[in-house]
């Protein structure tokens, strides 16, 4: 056998990359505060928080320190057979910062993990209640939730892809994402408001019985930042309510003060039965997720003597709900929340006045820090940017120092996200808008 | 612990010229020293790196927007044209930038280049403490800095100047290893371990700077490890500054700790002519493993030097040991002392000969040493003597890279990864360029970028017989045209990287001229139309390359006519169409191959209009910004794309959809000539394939194109394939693989994993069979038949097969059943 192909030393595969890259990819050593550097000592803005969930940054001394403790004390428990203070005392920060309907908390490590054991919870919870049939979930079909078979199962977008890895997780509806043609992602008007209203009773009306529950983001995330706006959430509720169907929320990327209030439902005021965290859960120093669920759910595992059949062995790692408990006390802070919503204000509204213009800008979306910026090919339609201009604004970001993660949800936006760390400075800000601005302009 | 932030420290840069004649920001030895100094005081100091550069201003751009005021450019005699023109740059886009140049090509050099430049200094001594000072003192008392030299500064520095210690004679060890930081970090290794330079401050010793033998076979030993680690066994460390070594003891020293570390590992250094022919240190290499030895000649050497090394060449080539590879290369130096050039460098070109004739050194491994330190940048122009030896023994080297960026631009297909925010080609169809529009190229062109002159009316007189090493290390003819392009380049403050010129010379031949390239062969190229060539079986491998074109409807009926026969067939008709590039082939081509969107290359007229394609029309004009070009490319493709209906189209896993079609085919013949020419997509990549296999091995040698098959869904040879252009698509083979016999042995090329495979006859007999969607069931009887074997060994082979075609990634939905 002839080969020509060369052996790659690299000896990893990078997430949701194609398998070869890996080389070109020059490694991160340091980080502090909203900058990390590279190995040849660049320095960058990091415009995502990692990958969304280092919220307070990188260096923070109470996060450090709450791990370095709980290091000493101990590193690992049990979490069938043993409990432990700092996993409970985080378990009762957690539902002492939600709504009292939400009583019991079950931990995870992951986003993905979070959204796999709400859908087995949806699905027990009415299997116990002797309603078998009721096993159909309602999802957004440009929603993203995870890369498990269930979470992936569960998500709108990359469905192309995801079909290869078949047969997939059945019973998922993909309901279309309250955007038109008529307007843009961001800003839907009345009118087509109630169209997407209707469509979502009609679709109650002939499929309630069999609807288990609805997943939804209250921020579209992956798929571009749309914002769900608060009457179909509210709309949602009241059908959720009728039919008898659970409500979930996947606040994995919203949750944990992101969107300038502890939690992306907070802006509505509709509270799920179901609640999904993880990423800045502890600032993302460390692998964790929970499931947050109702006291209905709770009762019924109880009645029937039953147990949930979920575990993963770190579930509830002390040391990650360590820096949990420190996370949530930064962010109960006085003013914290507020500086998140002041800031991701700032950041809007000087990305609209420094691109308002620019022929490749549509709009920009998104609540307190999770802020997503539209790209468009042609302002008049609003038509995607090609992938490969994505690709080279974005890349070109990076090498003028700023990281931020592209969006691309064919046929209906494209763009790239800004998740800065809460604890970016004005005039952070403005330097992050002007470096936007400069590349954008072609500079 | 480190406070990050943008703006806290020294960026470093360094642009490396690769044999390619490509440019990359990369890391550097030197650089490394620094960066470990700093990190040895407490301190970062960023090193900006970049695999695929843009512009001139993109570049500047990236090294402003890491934030830190101070930028230090490393210097070498190849990037000082690209570094004048970045410091340019630099200082216009934000004069606050404080720009310092530092390496031994320009320590040594002092006010006057200072005087010719923009940068605000040049570091003389000590690299590493010189750019942390700068990093920790305010611009205005920088003069007080031992060891740079400041644009407002008298020559030399006070007496009075701060020393950071005492000069010993293993100077070098003072600095931290870089080794062991750059394993930890997983820096992207550096093939090169320093014994010594000429960056000290106490010039009484000439500057020089060592490491002891141990911290030198320490470094050595970190290096290998690093170099094994990433590269494999076959990695050739490079010993930078052996020749500085004028001391035996020390010389002998640092061979022998190179001895001690010898192994899979080889060693390339440079010594000093005279160590090898008087001071007998050849054996001494050998044993010491080294592998390439420059040999560093003076251009003038008298009739006796000369003599001792023509005698020794027979010794030295004799002695060489078998097993190990070696290779001699020379580098001239010493030039500028002679004021009769061609009488005092005879003897020297009487030792190139008789070196070169007894094989002990190959002509094209002689080069010139780029500049002396503390000489003004300028062209060598080569005595006489050793021009002739040049024309006589050397021959063309091939340029690769510029190659294949040359055949990109004729044909449209440029690789995935190679846009990179720049327009690569920029073609001047006219001939000549609007000189009041030159600036705006700047914009367009990166750093590697190539200008090409088509149809150039330049006499073949405007170049002359002066042969020439420049900056670059490259040999050089002058070229009148070209001189004048660089003038009015720098003029306008454009950095001109490449610009070749395209003469015409009789009826469908031209030479290609690179650059001012010396061509010791001129390179000509066959350029005709497909009805010229149909007509003339034009034998493509009498010259350099042949390009067919299609500009007529008749070129296309016959082309068409050729992809037909192939796909009936499954052969080629004509030798010339795997000798020849098909001009502007994207249009041809599969999916993705329509790279117009993303302008890799660009035509400009005489009125300075732009197209995205040859012929096309105008998409803009030289006034337009990239970026209004390149979306306007974007909403051009859209639309045609939309008219087509390209989204919904059968073939649009197979068709380029080429955006821009030529002025012969309206849009509704171009989707009717795809859709009924399936194979066309196939056509051009088993050309291409083939293209491949004559250029880069030697399967194809003594090969007739007669003697070529290939198998399509539409055409089998060994399995009964009865389906024709509707087998296409029931084929179970992924188009990712090629199936194709050179007399009469059946090869399997895979694209994705580049492997070629040489298959039995019975393997390719159930491959063509899934190529035309035949099942198990069908395979089995016919191989029973065919082969009269028992039913059980046709299904064990089968099954095998699919198992193997399975395991290579081969079949399309198939795979998933053998596993």
């Amino acid at each position: 056998m002839l080969t020509t192909s060369a052996v790659s030393s690299y000896p990893m595969v990078h997430p949701l990359k194609d398998v070869r890259v890996g080389e070109e990819i020059t490694p991160l050593a340091v980080g502090d505060g909203i900058y990390v550097q590279d190995t040849n000592g660049k320095t960058y803005m990091d415009g995502i928080s990692g990958l969304w969930n280092i919220s307070l940054g990188y260096q923070h001394p109470d996060i450090r320190q709450a791990i370095v403790d709980q290091l000493d004390a101990i590193p690992y428990v049990n979490p069938v057979d043993q409990s432990n203070p700092t996993t409970l005392e985080f378990a009762e920060t957690l539902l002492s910062i939600t709504p009292p309907q939400l009583s019991k908390v079950a931990y995870t490590c992951t986003g993905s993990e979070s959204v796999e054991l709400a859908i087995k919870l949806i699905r027990k919870y009415y299997s116990l209640r002797n309603q078998p049939g009721k096993t159909l979930i309602v999802v957004m079909d440009k929603s993203y939730h995870g890369s498990y078979y269930g979470s992936m199962s569960a998500s709108g977008i990359d469905q192309e892809i995801s079909e290869s890895y078949g047969p997939k997780v059945p019973g998922f509806h993909f309901h279309p994402v309250p955007v038109c043609s008529h307007c843009t992602p961001g800003h839907i008007s009345d009118e087509c408001l109630d169209q997407k209203i209707l469509q979502l009773e009609q679709l109650f009306e002939q499929k309630g019985s069999e609807i288990a529950g609805i997943l939804l983001e209250p921020i579209i995330g992956s798929g571009g930042i749309i914002p769900l706006p608060d009457r179909y959430l509210h709309k949602v509720q009241e059908l959720c309510r009728k039919h008898d169907t659970l409500l979930v929320f996947d606040e994995v990327a919203t949750g944990m003060g992101r969107t300038g209030k502890m939690f992306g439902f907070e802006h509505s005021g509709v509270v799920p039965d179901i609640l999904c965290l993880s990423k800045g859960i502890n600032s993302g120093y460390l692998p964790l997720g929970a499931t947050l669920f109702s006291d209905s759910i709770q009762q019924a595992f109880a009645s029937a003597g039953s147990h949930i059949e979920h575990l993963s062995t770190q579930n509830g790692n002390p040391i990650a709900c360590a820096a949990g408990i420190a996370t949530v006390k930064v962010l109960q802070q006085p003013g914290m929340l507020e500086s998140i919503e002041r800031k991701g204000m700032q950041l809007r509204l000087s990305l609209e006045q420094a691109l308002g213009n620019h022929s490749l800008f549509l709009e920009v979306r998104g609540r307190g820090l999770m802020v997503g910026v539209a790209l468009t090919a042609d302002k008049e339609t609003g038509a995607c940017l090609p992938p490969e201009r994505l690709a080279e604004i974005v890349s070109k970001l990076k090498r003028r120092g700023l990281i931020v993660y592209p969006f691309n949800t064919p046929n209906l936006t494209t763009g790239f996200h800004l998740f800065p760390p809460f604890i970016i400075q004005e005039h952070e800000v403005e330097k992050m808008v002007q470096l936007i601005k400069k590349v954008l302009e072609g500079r | 612990m480190l406070k990050l932030s943008f703006g806290n420290g020294v960026t470093l840069a360094y642009f490396e010229h690769h044999p390619t004649r490509l440019f990359t920001a990369s890391d550097q030895l030197d650089c490394r020293y620094v960066r470990a100094y700093f990190k040895q005081q407490g301190a970062t100091a960023a090193q900006y790196v970049e695999s695929n550069l843009s512009n001139i201003y993109d570049a500047a751009e990236d090294l402003i927007a890491l934030g830190n005021d101070r930028i230090a450019l490393y210097i070498t005699a190849a990037n000082f044209r690209l570094c004048d023109r970045l410091t340019t740059v630099l200082k216009e886009l934000d004069d606050s930038t404080h720009i310092v140049w530092f390496g031994g090509y320009v320590s040594v050099q002092g006010k006057k280049l200072l005087d010719r430049i923009q940068a605000d200094g040049i570091i003389q001594q000590e690299p590493e403490q010189v750019i942390y000072a700068l990093s920790e003192t305010e611009p205005e008392e920088w003069s007080d800095i031992a060891g740079f030299l400041g644009r407002n500064e008298a020559v030399g520095h006070p007496d009075t100047v701060e020393t950071y210690h005492s000069p010993s004679v293993y100077e070098l060890d003072q600095y931290e290893g870089i080794w062991e930081e750059a394993a930890q970090a997983r820096q992207t290794p550096i093939y090169t371990v320093k014994c010594a330079d000429t960056l000290e401050r106490d010039n009484a010793r000439g500057g020089l700077r060592i490491h002891s033998p141990g911290r030198f076979q320490q470094d050595l030993e970190l290096a290998i490890q690093a170099a094994t680690r990433t590269a494999g066994s076959e990695v050739t460390l490079q010993i930078a500054g052996f020749h500085l070594l004028h001391d035996r003891t020390i010389r002998s020293e640092i061979l022998e700790a190179m001895e001690r570390m010898k192994g899979s590992t080889g060693y390339q250094i440079e010594v000093e002519y005279e160590w090898v022919v008087k001071e007998g240190i050849w054996q001494q290499l050998l044993q010491a493993g080294i592998t390439e030895i420059a040999i560093r000649i003076p251009l003038l050497l008298t009739e006796q030097q000369a003599q001792e090394g023509i005698s020794l060449a027979d010794t030295l080539q004799d002695s060489q040991v078998p097993d190990q590879r070696l290779n001699v290369t020379v580098t001239l130096t010493d030039y500028a002392a002679s004021h009769d050039l061609t009488a005092d460098s005879q003897y020297t070109a009487r030792l190139l000969s008789a070196w070169t004739a007894n094989k002990f050194i190959d002509a094209n491994h002689v080069r010139i040493e780029p500049d002396q330190p503390g000489r003004e940048q300028e062209r060598v122009i080569l005595p006489e003597p050793i021009r002739s030896y040049l024309l006589k023994y050397a021959a063309d080297e091939p340029q690769p890279a510029l190659m294949n960026g040359y055949i990109a631009f004729m044909t449209g297909h440029y690789p995935g990864s190679s846009t990179g925010g720049c327009v690569k080609h920029i073609g001047y169809t006219e001939g000549s360029w609007n000189p009041s529009s030159v600036h705006r190229l700047g914009e367009y062109s990166g750093v590697n970028s190539a200008l090409l002159f088509e149809n150039n009316q330049v006499n073949r007189e405007e170049k002359n017989d002066i042969v020439y090493a420049d900056q670059d290390g490259v040999w050089k003819q002058h070229n009148e045209l070209f001189d004048e392009l660089v003038q009015t380049t720098e003029q306008q403050q454009y950095y001109l990287s490449n610009a070749h010129q395209i003469v015409p010379l009789e009826e469908c031949t031209y030479e290609l001229q690179m650059n001012d390239f010396l061509q010791i062969e001129p390179m000509h190229i066959r350029r005709m139309d497909y009805l010229k060539a149909a007509q003339s079986e034009p034998n493509g491998d009498e010259v350099g390359l042949q390009f067919l074109e299609i500009t007529s409807e008749e070129d296309l009926e016959l082309f068409l006519n050729d992809v037909d026969h192939f796909s009936r067939q499954g052969k080629f008709k004509h030798g010339f169409e795997i000798q020849s590039y098909i001009v502007d082939s994207c249009r041809w081509s599969g999916a993705h191959h329509c790279r117009a969107r993303e302008l890799p290359r660009m035509f400009v007229d005489g009125q300075d209009q732009i197209s995205a394609c040859r012929g096309c029309p105008s998409i803009g004009d030289m006034y337009d910004s990239l970026d209004s070009l390149l979306t306007q490319v974007s909403v051009v493709s859209d639309q045609e794309q939309l008219l087509r209906g390209c989204q919904t189209c059968d073939i649009r896993d197979t068709c380029s959809k080429c955006s821009f079609l030529p002025s012969y085919m309206n849009r509704q013949q171009y989707c009717d000539l795809r859709r009924k020419h399936v194979m066309l997509h196939r056509y051009m990549q088993m050309v291409q394939l083939f293209k491949v296999l004559r250029k880069y091995t030697q399967a194809l040698h003594g090969i007739g194109i007669q003697d070529i098959k290939v198998s399509l869904p539409t055409v089998t040879h060994l399995w009964p394939n009865h389906s024709g252009v509707e087998g296409a698509a029931n084929s179970l083979v992924q188009d990712t693989v090629f199936l194709f016999y050179m007399q009469d042995q059946p090869m399997l090329f895979h694209s994705v994993s580049q492997k070629i495979l040489k298959l039995n006859e019975l393997t390719s007999l159930i491959l063509e069979g899934f190529m035309a969607g035949a099942d198990e069931v069908e395979l089995i009887r016919y191989i029973t038949e065919k082969y009269q074997v028992e039913t059980e060994y046709a299904a064990s082979a089968v099954s095998q097969a699919e198992a193997m075609f399975a395991r290579e990634g081969c079949l399309k939905k198939m795979s998933a059943k053998a596993g």
